[in-house]
């Protein structure tokens, strides 16, 4: 896929004058994003033209030394201040001595969109200040969902009012206002409105990254995302959009590693796009080809923090210890305070086992920035390992609140529970991280263990199966042992033998059986299939089947099987004393014959 | 800045991890065991008064590890130890590598219910294992806890100048190794790393290579130093330590430092704010008994710039303090430091405290260091109290016995502080009794011996002392040596400077004086007599020499004016039984001076009572010699004549020339009195013993540079010479009276030019 002349001044242009609008109006990420793929394009000839007068360019003109104070109180971070510039004051309160009255201010449609969208935004970031200096420590006791953000309301709707009356006259809110809108109703936790205006934001300003990945946020499943894909016009971004959610939600299917090269090939530079790549990778529990990816990240933009704490968890499972203090290095040296570097350097303590410093590292990044999911999680697990329990429980329910896809913290709220035996409500998070992730057999292992000590063996039996299922990549859903020896490939032996000895609960011992001997099938090698996988060899579990299997035999009377399999337990080695004394037992009973 | 570890303190745990691991030969143990306890121990225990030797620098470089370690052969046939210590500093390749080493190191220390039933060939048998209270098994434990408690940044900081430290090797580990110095999978499979290891690093821009350990100790070296001896650093270790300091995390102490130098270079302005800072800084980490002792400091800072009843204020309020916090330690310095006061500043001291008080505290401090079993406060009250003796005129005896039990105690406690003030007390006491040469040794013992471990102004006493001993011999040349020798010592000590300074005008005004050059004397006297002075010795000598200058230049009722102020000031502080029986001498020469015998007669008398009862001999003296003269003039020849030879032949030994001279021309002039009334042979024998004395006499002032004196002696041989009739010897003896007045007035000329 490449790109007419024309097409490409057009991406440039669009690029260009969504870099102007983004940092223009203060959103320094999206201005940051779209400049990033501005000049990912491949080498060619610059064409990119001054953006079009905006319909109300004369209002612009007219309060331009106001909105230059407003925007360098702004950027100076005086939010308050700068959204006084242009917001009416609330009537004062009834005063006992006459006041001075102050010159009135005008009202909010007769302001340029950029002036609102400034003003409004202005106020909304001045108020999540306030909530986070409300909130106090990390952790504390005022730190959490019950501290909202007070102007938010106020905000919404105003914001409300004057979209509306602007429809009602035939125009709209520029894109921008439309966005803002959505992150307000976002935040108010009224997510279909909010999708809706995301989406039309999206329609009049598809260069604004900050829509999309607000809709990214908004969009729970592969459903949904089909939904507001259908909605969407066909164009470049919506495209990248695509991949992104699919990335985010962790689909890491053909397709979306396809999607992903047509979109490097246009931007082949792109540090976004490629790190899209490596995340992908990641999913699929690819780590050395995500590591690579990262490296090659790394070595073309040294100096580019964002999604450098992926890469952290990357060798953290690795176990590239070396690497990992390196990276760290690299990135205390670039900031000490982004919350990427901290997690860096938090991951780093984490794998020496120090968990008191990653803990500490932790909280500073998330000191540093309440939403940044991958650090809540991370200090669940924290926790989870220095046995504070209702520590590590909040910060899952935290990274939760911030992003309910994240499934790893669903499952460490299960592994939570389970700690504290309160079985039924592991099942619960169990379950949410199950569907989150349909195909990682860990999750369907951990909702059979609950199944079964809950006493739901059949449920139990079915997770199980399921997790072998997943575990060989297959999308037929076995039933039978039959029926999984027939689908091929490669089983894991331990949930084998954990199916086996629930259908022995159950009484089932022929199925029992069956699947005992399917661990035991386990120790060697397939040479038939395509994808030559090798046996697992001998394993505690595979011995206890086979102990299983000579007791059955026993029982049944099949003394010479029986006979066998106790020679063949006596050479692995395990479980030595009791196959001898089986076979002692065997012998007697053959010569007593 | 990091706390605790620096690079060295790694190459000393690389050494430390080398000796544990048995890589050591056995005779490079020793070597390295020293090497490494020399920096490392801790140095609470160096408690000693001589540390000749300086505290060894902390810091290593990795030349001084190879160079230890070169001459040694390895475990590995074929290569010097040196290999393995460059193996050892190589195979740290990354932060994470540096963080393994620290952990490794816990293997090297000694879990109690270990068991070693390895065989005796193993590796691990060969492992040298410390305990954990052995000075490696403290210094391991420190470095692993300072390296646990470290924050990723300084750890980041720690490995920059870790590889600065050992950057000079790479080229000799790579020449050893055949391989790239840095290697494994940090440096190969990375461009970007070069990032990390290049871009951002230069070796001769690394931090810092000291830690706030290494700072404080160095600076706690430098604040012995200065209390011990009240000198400031020199120029470039001061430069040194600004450096050092100049850094956020400087400890607290840097600003206690700048307080001692800039109370020592006379800056008031900027100890007073320094020391304020110091104990601003203190507070948060300190309890409050900080409190008491920076009252002490800022009491001894007012008084060194002559704020006296500021400073009795906070001393008052420093006793108190003290008293509350039941501090007995700060209640004793306090009290003995008023003790000093009240010696020292008489004048200034006497209205603040009651009368008496002097004493009992004196007994109290006694008391309370002897139940604190506080030796050297006890002693250095044992010494006030033998000058207390001495001042009022008190037993000598008592003096000497209480002096022999501060010796006592000094050796017994090894009280080195101590040395130097008794040997001075000593010196002081034998001069009173006369004996001069060993005054003098007791003043050399002082300042050759006792100099390491004696502040320096007290060696510069003593130096002034030994001058001017030196000058009463007329040995001027030996003085002016001793005085230049010790300029350097008070380069930058602005009091002390003072102190030598005034001191070397006083000993060239009595050198004038002396020498009879009014003129120039009159200019020494004028810039004396303007410049304020805060010590009492130094007060009396000026006013003394005022009174002399006086008499000189036959300003007599000037003369007599100045010794009643002089006298009725020394009554009203309660001084010196010496300064008081000096001033009565010069009232008595005055007297005699100008004519009234009779009156100069009663003083000296009473002068001569005083000096004996106090055992000051070279008083009682020149008392005895003084109303010798008056008997002489009042023609009792044969009285004069007796008490002059009763004195003369102890005077010889008091070492003062001046004196000598003056008693030998008296037993001249008796003699010739004599000579008046006898007839033949006896007269003639009297006249031999008058050429005699007169000789002596002449022998004694050439030696000082009187010639005055020396004329009058030729003069009055002269008159010998005609009176036994030898006219050729009264001739001979005419020219030379002309020839040495000559002499005399060109000398005298060159010299007024050379003041002017």
């Amino acid at each position: 896929m490449s790109l007419t002349p024309t097409q490409r001044a057009d991406l440039e242009r669009n690029l260009a004058h969504a870099v102007t609008g983004c940092s223009e109006r203060g959103l320094y990420h999206g201005a940051k994003w779209a400049a990033e793929l501005l000049n990912s394009l491949p080498e060619g000839e610059h064409s990119i033209t001054d953006p079009p007068p905006a319909p109300d360019a004369h209002l612009e003109r007219r309060e331009l030394p106001r909105f230059l104070l407003a925007k360098a109180l702004f950027d100076s971070r005086e939010y308050d201040r700068a959204a006084a510039v242009f917001l009416p004051r609330p009537p004062p309160p009834p005063a006992p001595h006459p006041v001075p009255p102050t010159p009135p201010q005008p009202p909010l449609s007769a302001l340029s969109k950029k002036a609102v969208f400034l003003a409004l935004y202005a106020k909304y970031l001045a108020g999540e200040k306030r909530k986070d200096e409300e909130s106090e420590m990390v952790l504390g006791p005022a730190d959490g969902p019950l501290t909202p953000n007070k102007d938010l309301v106020m905000l919404s709707n105003t914001l409300e009012g004057l979209l509306t009356s602007y429809y009602a006259a035939g125009s709209n809110g520029d894109g921008w206002l439309e966005y803002l809108y959505g992150v307000f109703l976002a935040k108010g936790k009224n997510e279909t409105q909010a999708k809706e205006w995301l989406i039309k934001s999206a329609r009049l300003r598809p260069f604004h990254w900050g829509v999309w990945q607000e809709l990214t946020a908004l969009t729970a499943n592969a459903e949904e995302l089909q939904q507001s894909i259908a909605a969407l016009p066909e164009n470049v971004m919506t495209f990248i959009f695509h991949v992104f959610a699919n990335q985010e939600q962790m689909r890491f299917n053909a397709h979306v590693h396809t999607a992903l090269t047509q979109l490097l090939a246009l931007f082949p530079q792109s540090p976004f796009l490629k790190s899209q790549r490596a995340l992908l990778y990641y999913h699929s529990n690819d780590y050395e080809e995500a590591a690579a990816v990262f490296n090659d990240i790394l070595r073309s933009n040294p100096f580019r923090l964002d999604s450098l704490d992926c890469y952290s968890n990357v060798l953290y499972v690795l176990g590239h210890r070396a690497k990992l203090s390196n990276i760290a290095q690299c990135a205390a040296l670039i900031d000490k305070f982004r919350p990427e570097t901290c997690c860096i350097i938090g991951n780093y303590y984490s794998i020496m086992s120090e968990h008191e410093k990653a803990v500490m590292y932790f909280r500073r990044a998330l000191t540093l920035d309440r939403t940044f999911l991958s650090a809540w999680t991370l200090m669940g697990l924290e926790y989870i390992e220095m046995k504070n329990t209702h520590a590590a429980l909040e910060a899952y329910r935290r990274a939760v609140d911030v992003n309910r896809r994240d499934y790893r913290a669903w499952y460490g709220m299960g592994q939570i529970y389970e700690i504290l035996e309160m079985h039924a409500y592991g099942l619960y998070y169990y379950q949410r991280a199950a569907a989150l992730r349909p195909f990682d057999p860990k999750m369907w292992m951990a909702v059979g263990a609950s199944f079964a000590r809950g006493g739901k063996l059949s449920n139990a039996i079915r997770a199980y199966k399921r997790a072998l299922v997943a575990g060989s990549y297959q999308k037929k859903m076995g039933g039978s042992a039959a029926e999984l020896r027939a689908s091929g490939g490669a089983l894991d032996p331990d949930t084998l033998y954990e199916v086996a000895k629930l259908y022995e609960r159950v009484g089932d011992r022929r199925e029992a059986r069956a699947f005992m001997e399917l661990v035991i099938a386990q120790e060697e090698s397939h040479p038939t299939d395509n994808d030559a996988t090798f046996g697992v060899g001998v394993t505690p579990n595979t011995s206890k089947a086979r102990m299983w299997l000579a007791k059955f035999h026993y029982a049944a009377g099949d003394y010479n099987a029986a006979n066998e399999l106790a020679t063949q337990l006596c050479q692995d080695g395990f479980d030595v004393e009791e196959a001898k004394a089986l076979q002692r037992d065997i012998r007697a009973r053959i010569e007593a014959m | 800045m990091t706390r605790y570890l620096t690079p060295s303190k790694v190459g000393l745990l690389v050494l430390v991890s080398m000796y544990g691991d048995g890589d050591l030969c056995n005779h490079a143990i020793r070597k390295f065991l020293k090497f490494i306890t020399l920096r490392v121990a801790n140095s609470s225990t160096r408690t000693s008064a001589f540390k000749s030797t300086d505290p060894a620098d902390p810091t290593v470089t990795v030349e001084e590890l190879l160079q230890l370690a070169s001459p040694y052969a390895s475990p590995l046939p074929g290569r010097s130890l040196d290999y393995f210590v460059l193996k050892k500093l190589w195979s740290i390749t990354s932060i994470h590598s540096l963080h393994e080493f620290f952990d490794s190191l816990q293997g090297l220390l000694f879990k109690s219910g270990d068991r070693r039933n390895e065989s005796p060939n193993s590796k691990a048998t060969r492992r040298i294992l410390f305990l954990d209270v052995s000075p490696l098994g403290l210094f391991i434990r420190r470095a692993r806890v300072e390296h646990d408690r470290m924050q990723f940044e300084d750890v980041i900081k720690l490995w920059n100048a870790f590889r600065a430290f050992r950057a000079p090797t790479e080229k000799a580990w790579m020449e050893l190794s055949g391989k790239p110095a840095l290697q494994g999978e940090v440096a190969v499979d990375e461009a970007w790393t070069q990032y990390t290891y290049l871009g951002n690093f230069e070796p001769n821009k690394a931090e810092t290579t000291n830690s706030v350990e290494d700072v404080e100790k160095s600076l706690e070296f430098q604040l012995d130093r200065l209390q011990r001896y009240g000198i400031r650093a020199p120029y470039e270790v001061r430069e040194r330590l600004k450096r050092l300091t100049l850094v956020p995390s400087a400890p607290t102490l840097t600003f206690f430092v700048k307080f001692y130098d800039a109370w020592k270079a006379g800056d008031f302005t900027s100890a007073h704010e320094n020391l304020h800072r110091y104990f601003d800084y203190t507070m948060q980490t300190g309890a409050k008994s900080n409190y008491q002792y920076a009252l002490l400091h800022k009491s001894m800072l007012q008084v060194d710039f002559g704020r006296f009843s500021e400073a009795i204020k906070v001393l008052n309020e420093t006793i108190a303090m003290a008293r509350e916090n039941q501090d007995a330690e700060c209640l004793n310095l306090s009290l003995s430091w008023q003790n000093h006061l009240l010696r020292a500043y008489p004048k200034h001291m006497a209205a603040m405290f009651m009368a008496g008080s002097e004493k009992e505290s004196l007994y109290f401090l006694k008391m309370k260091a002897k139940e604190g079993k506080l030796w050297s406060i006890l002693s250095s009250s044992l010494l006030n109290e033998a000058k207390i003796l001495l001042s009022s005129g008190g037993g000598v005896p008592t003096a000497i016995s209480l002096l022999s039990e501060v010796s006592k105690l000094n050796t017994q406690h090894h009280i080195v502080g101590n040395w130097n003030s008794h040997a001075m007390t000593l010196s002081t006491i034998m001069g009173r009794l006369g004996l001069a040469s060993l005054t003098q040794s007791y003043c050399e013992l002082s300042f050759h011996g006792y100099s390491a471990c004696a502040a320096t102004d007290e060696t510069l006493r003593a130096v002034c002392l030994s001058a001017s001993l030196a000058n009463c011999e007329g040995d001027y040349e030996k003085s002016e040596q001793l005085l230049s020798n010790v300029d350097g010592n008070v380069t930058g000590l602005m009091k002390l400077n003072q102190f030598l300074h005034t001191y070397k005008d006083l000993l060239k005004l009595k050198r004038l004086l002396h020498n009879n050059d009014i003129q120039a004397a009159y200019r020494i006297m004028a810039e004396l007599n303007v410049r304020p002075y805060q010590d009492t010795d130094i007060q009396f000598h000026v006013a003394i020499l005022n009174i002399e200058y006086l008499c000189k230049s036959s300003n007599f009722p000037q003369a007599y004016e100045a010794i009643e102020d002089l006298g009725h000031k020394l009554q009203e502080e309660d001084g010196d039984v010496f300064q008081r029986v000096t001033v009565l001498l010069q009232k008595a020469h005055l007297f005699e001076a100008v004519g009234r015998p009779a009156q100069g007669f009663t003083v000296a008398l009473r002068a001569a009572n005083s000096a004996y009862r106090a055992r000051l001999l070279p008083s009682l003296w020149e008392a005895v010699g003084l109303m010798a003269k008056i008997h002489s003039s009042l023609e009792q020849f044969e009285a004069a004549r007796r008490l002059l030879e009763a004195v003369l032949p102890q005077t010889l030994t008091g070492g003062d020339a001046h004196l000598c001279a003056q008693l030998y021309m008296y037993l001249g002039d008796a003699f010739m009195g004599l000579a008046g009334t006898q007839q033949g042979d006896a007269r003639i024998a009297s006249l031999s013993k008058v050429e005699h004395s007169i000789d002596r006499a002449q022998a004694y002032s050439a030696k000082l540079g009187d010639s005055k004196t020396e004329l009058e002696g030729i003069a009055k041989k002269m008159l010998v010479a005609e009176v036994l009739g030898q006219h050729g010897q009264t001739e001979e003896r005419a020219n030379e009276y002309i020839r040495l007045h000559v002499k005399h007035s060109r000398l005298l000329k060159t010299a007024s030019a050379q003041v002017a």
